[in-house]
């Protein structure tokens, strides 16, 4: 039953943890999408911890001055069963102080929506929008608490993580932040979160997910508009009232 | 003596006799359920469509919605499929990643499978196994029968898990396609699959699956990865 109710724990942190990083990288957009030798050839030096402080704390500072966000996005999953990738692409939305729209139109169709602190989330199922159960409202909570901290620009708030950052080859283009989960368990399904961030420290242009074996997912960001005025129905968690969001 | 034995081979014969009216009547029950009129020159033809339905080498993308006993799973599928070799790789993902079984087929029997919480072994095996065999490796006959329905046709095959029965409907404009398949044991259907196409591809969009017996469905969204040097068969 403890063995039961540990799994469970590390289940949501890491369905937390996962969303969190992919909600919360939305809201630094930037670059395109990469390669995987692209990925690999922005390797560079290590950042020094001193160094690494003030950029976490450049970007805290930064984070918070985003009212309002849209960005594109695109999802490129690399699974060792595939040769090529599987490409999704999407969008985000976010409203301050909680509000998340995390869309995608293909190759599936499915809504995040994190409204008044409830989430809801849908999926397209043969033409029609179906909700699906996310969990509890436990894991709901531990989720809306995450995605308040990223927001905020805390990556590391609950020190779940070794966090180290590399230069990226380039160094006009930024660096990237590493985030090695602490727990073994937790490391079993994700070695580690890789958050590209740009030179300006004030977007995140790509998250690298990689999970176990060489499997990794890399989302991009790109053309992001911010502090524009977003309408709150676009953030509605109710399948009657879910609003197309206008292309841009 | 000469006349106990006459009586006793006499008894053995009726016996006989009525064993085989029998089980020829029990046959005839299950084909006489399937209305329609038997079409012998059309066997082939449906059964050339079944193995032309998808081609030799693909991969695909699944988005499922499990419900099962009152509760609704969402999974993601990657499958790789090696149609002329029966062989199907699946890697079953929860909604936010993390494997959570991996199946491997070989030559259309289980080869390999990785489960973790909260599914188990012995049901993955039953249902997820038997899934993808009936979903994408090219059936074997023992005696097939093609009826002809006022919609279209069906494939019937009988053999000593049920009645196999493919259905092929005639699509607007694009001739008969397959639109569904289920097994029936004593005239029951324990299990059903029905496919959707969109109008612009011959590969179904989605699939819906309901196995009686194991109490759950299956509402399956597809996307497949087929190179075009090799979707070459139509």
């Amino acid at each position: 039953m403890e063995k039961s109710s540990k799994r469970t724990g590390f289940r949501m942190i890491l369905y937390t943890l996962t969303l969190f990083m992919v909600v919360c990288c939305n809201l630094f957009p930037g670059s395109g999408v990469c390669t995987e030798a692209q990925i690999n050839s922005e390797e560079g030096h290590l950042i020094s911890e001193d160094r690494l402080q003030i950029i976490l704390s450049n970007v805290e500072n930064n984070l918070g001055r985003i009212n309002t966000l849209k960005t594109k996005l695109i999802q490129e999953k690399n699974i060792a069963l595939f040769s090529e990738p599987v490409l999704s692409q999407g969008i985000l939305l976010f409203k301050s102080p909680g509000n998340i729209r995390f869309e995608f139109f293909t190759p599936f169709q499915s809504v995040l929506l994190v409204d008044d602190h409830k989430v809801a989330t849908f999926e397209m199922f043969n033409g029609r929008w179906k909700q699906i159960d996310s969990g509890s409202k436990k894991m709901m909570g531990i989720i809306l608490d995450h995605i308040a901290a990223w927001v905020k620009g805390q990556f590391n708030r609950d020190n779940l993580y070794r966090i180290s950052g590399r230069y990226r080859q380039n160094s006009k283009r930024g660096c990237t932040i590493i985030l090695e989960p602490r727990a073994k368990e937790f490391k079993n399904f994700i070695q580690a979160f890789e958050l590209g961030i740009n030179s300006d420290m004030d977007r995140l242009d790509y998250i690298i997910i990689r999970e176990s074996g060489n499997d990794y997912t890399k989302i991009s960001f790109f053309d992001d508009r911010i502090n524009i005025p977003l309408d709150d129905i676009y953030f509605a968690g109710d399948i009657k009232l879910l609003s197309p969001v206008p292309q841009w | 003596m000469v006349k106990q034995i006459k009586n006793e081979s006499r008894l053995v014969y009726w016996i006989i006799i009525f064993t085989l009216v029998i089980a020829s009547c029990s046959g005839r029950k299950q084909l006489r359920h399937h209305h329609g009129i038997q079409v012998p020159e059309m066997v082939q033809e449906l059964q050339n469509r079944l193995s032309d339905l998808y081609p030799d080498h693909f991969n695909v993308l699944h988005r499922v919605r499990l419900n099962t006993r009152g509760k609704t799973i969402v999974l993601k599928g990657y499958l790789k499929v090696d149609r002329p070799a029966g062989d199907v790789d699946l890697i079953a993902q929860g909604e936010m990643g993390g494997s959570l079984f991996e199946i491997s087929i070989r030559e259309g029997k289980r080869d390999l499978i990785k489960v973790s919480e909260p599914f188990k072994s012995q049901w993955i095996e039953q249902s997820a196994v038997q899934d993808l065999i009936h979903l994408y490796l090219v059936p074997d006959f023992h005696n097939p029968v093609a009826f002809k329905e006022a919609h279209g046709l069906n494939l019937l095959d009988i053999d000593e898990k049920g009645s196999r029965i493919y259905i092929f409907r005639n699509a607007e404009n694009a001739g008969l396609k397959l639109s569904g398949f289920c097994i029936e044991q004593n005239n029951r259907k324990v299990y059903k699959i029905e496919y959707a196409y969109t109008p612009d591809s011959d590969l179904p969009s989605f699939i819906k699956l309901e196995n009686r017996n194991l109490d759950y469905t299956l509402e399956i969204n597809v996307r497949y990865m087929v190179s075009p040097k090799k979707h070459n068969k139509r």
